[in-house]
């Protein structure tokens, strides 16, 4: 038995630039007890949602919810106000947000493996990884109009078409972009150090993720078939050739990977989506106003996302509820941390590749 | 048009029908709603089926704003993280919820209820 | 690792990644939105569905149908909803600059806040003047 030690971690903390607070008390190192706080930023979005913005102007708004998977709150809400109101929406729609919804994806990602070989210590791997992101920044850029606001999904369906041009400037683009993933996937396998650094560390087994009833990446890492893609056909990933990527070990090495290799996924998924976009209308016209409630879960970078209206005939809706990735991590992320010596806890923390503006939204 | 199941459970049942109900391998817990409808709390309990199932449960009680609801977490781990954002957000009283994880203590209260109005 | 090594070495010796100070944005990026008066038919659709409400109609003293548009280029989000809402192609162009950053000196809050209140007061003036003309 050894001395006890309180060790906080955050609200600012070098290796996680978002605001979360954990206070460690350790033994010896080891940790024996967690408590967690965050919410430091909360912007009651939520509340806005439901006051002030008329839910037209809502996807613009959630779309401020985070940064890095902003395409996909807004897709999601979009597809939530169109199953209340039973708006059906062309084929070439869909196509169009598997296509920017799995670009969000491939940057998202890939952030969040160069942040994490950050804090494993290798600068060189991170500068590389962010290096190729750029890729896919700048084919988000052409098509969108922005990096990081896509403002692309509108209740109906998308704000603008890939027009020839477009797709001319992509598809090289996603050549290159596939082939740099690849060396990127082999670097990580073999790396000496990176397996040193993250085998066996903060093992979530099959039976933790269903207890603690974890999501997206991490689940998936432990080997918990949950993915809202495969789950509900809101957009036709069958078609273009979509599988779930499963690792059963649920350390920090297998959750790096299952991120790797869904960017692989979603390249394939890109380009068949690219080369066989149907033909027609971008948009349907909405008109009434939402009444009634609906759910729609959805698969952003992180894992599921929850989106839940309700509008009651008027312009603004009742109620807006947005259940991010991070929030139904944080309980098996506060779990993972016992009988862990504190030196594994940047790493542990980056691996779940945390969002906590999104959750306090 | 509603694209999930809907049960209505009473207050005293609530904990009762989610222990029946709960299975770990079979259901995704989602998260617990709240919605200020006017004249109470509206609360739902989502769950997910895993697998290809495309199903969506919902336990779905209406409360009084001063009225305290039975906690579950001893059924479900991770719902502890949902039941003090209800408490923050909607200022439920749930059982054994300390409440401050979401909101500071300088900032409006309950800021999801109807009578608190955008500033 | 060795690779990792040699790709360091390379990397001294290559050009910067980063793309030079002034590199032209791609075409079609989204930016501020241009307004031209000889075609408007003061609908106000724009004003509606701006998100960020960036775009405000005042009322001229006269009572005449010629409103006068504001835009506030800070607080514009570019996401081109008014360009698409604007029943007269051509009145409402999204360009692709973005807004110079905003200094103290521009007062961008205080000016808005002016022209917001200015919004709810001329309109009772311009009923008014409206009413009046009716009368006559």
């Amino acid at each position: 038995m050894g001395k006890k030690f309180v060790v906080p971690f955050g609200s600012q903390h070098i290796a996680i630039p978002e605001p979360i607070r954990f206070i460690f008390t350790t033994e010896n190192e080891i940790i024996k007890s967690v408590s967690v706080d965050f919410g430091y930023v909360h912007r009651g979005i939520e509340k806005a949602c439901m006051t002030r913005y008329k839910y037209t102007q809502v996807p613009y708004v959630v779309a401020r919810v985070c940064g890095l998977c902003a395409v996909s709150q807004a897709t999601a809400y979009c597809m939530a106000i169109e199953s209340l109101m039973d708006i059906e929406i062309p084929e070439r729609a869909k196509y169009l947000r598997i296509i920017v919804h799995e670009m969000d994806r491939i940057h998202s990602h890939l952030f969040a493996i160069a942040h994490l070989s950050e804090a494993a210590g290798y600068e060189n791997l991170f500068m590389r990884v962010m290096r190729d992101r750029e890729f896919v920044m700048e084919c988000l850029e052409i098509l969108t109009g922005n990096r990081i606001q896509a403002d692309y999904s509108t209740i109906g369906g998308v704000n603008r078409d890939l027009t020839k041009e477009v797709y001319e400037i992509l598809k090289p683009r996603l050549d290159e972009l596939e082939r740099r993933l690849y060396e990127l996937k082999e670097i990580f396998e073999r790396d000496y150090t990176l397996q040193k650094k993250w085998k066996g560390i903060g093992v979530i087994t099959l039976e933790m993720a269903q207890k603690y009833n974890a999501v997206g990446p991490v689940a998936r890492a432990s080997g918990l078939a949950t993915d809202c893609r495969v789950e509900f056909e809101y957009l036709p990933y069958k078609e273009l050739d979509y599988k779930m990527v499963l690792y059963q070990e649920g350390d920090v090495w297998a959750r790096n990977m299952v991120r790797l290799d869904e960017t692989l996924v979603s390249i394939r998924v890109l380009k068949n989506a690219i080369d066989n976009l149907p033909e027609g209308d971008i948009k349907v016209k909405v008109k009434g106003n939402p009444k009634g409630e609906a759910l729609i879960r959805w698969e952003a970078p992180r894992g599921e996302l929850l989106y839940y209206v309700k509008g009651n005939g008027k312009s603004v809706l009742e109620r807006l509820r947005i259940k991010t990735p991070t929030f139904s991590v944080i309980p098996v992320m506060k779990e993972l941390y016992y009988n862990q010596p504190y030196a594994f806890v940047p790493d542990i923390t980056i691996s779940f590749d945390p969002c906590l503006s999104c959750s306090a939204r | 048009m509603k694209n999930f199941e809907e049960i209505q459970v009473s207050l005293s049942e609530l904990r009762e029908a989610i222990k029946r109900f709960y299975k770990p391998e079979e259901w995704h817990f989602i998260t617990i709603n709240g919605t200020d409808v006017g004249d109470g709390i509206e609360i739902k309990y989502f769950f997910a089926a895993y697998g290809k199932s495309k199903k969506v449960k919902a336990f779905s009680l209406k409360i009084d704003y001063n009225q305290t609801i039975p906690s579950i977490r001893d059924i479900i781990p991770s719902a502890w993280i949902a039941e003090e954002e209800l408490k923050d957000l909607l200022g439920v009283n749930v059982e054994g919820t300390k409440g401050g994880i979401f909101l500071e203590p300088d900032s409006p209260q309950a800021p999801l209820r109807k009578e608190v109005k955008n500033g | 690792m060795f690779k990792m090594f040699l790709f360091s070495l390379k990397n001294l010796f290559s050009k910067p990644a980063t793309l030079p100070e002034g590199t032209e944005k791609p075409k079609q990026y989204r930016g501020l939105i241009k307004y031209y008066e000889e075609t408007c038919i003061y609908c106000k659709k724009c004003e509606m569905v701006c998100p960020p409400g960036a775009i405000i109609f005042t009322y001229p003293e006269d009572g005449s149908k010629r409103l006068i548009f504001h835009y506030n280029p800070y607080l514009c989000i570019y996401c081109g909803e008014c360009v698409r809402a604007c029943p007269k192609p051509g009145t409402l162009v999204q360009v692709e600059d973005t807004a110079p950053p905003a200094t103290a000196q521009d007062k961008p809050n205080d000016l808005w806040f002016e022209v917001e209140k200015e919004a709810v007061e001329s309109k009772k003036i311009w009923q008014e003047a409206r009413r009046k003309k009716r009368n006559k």
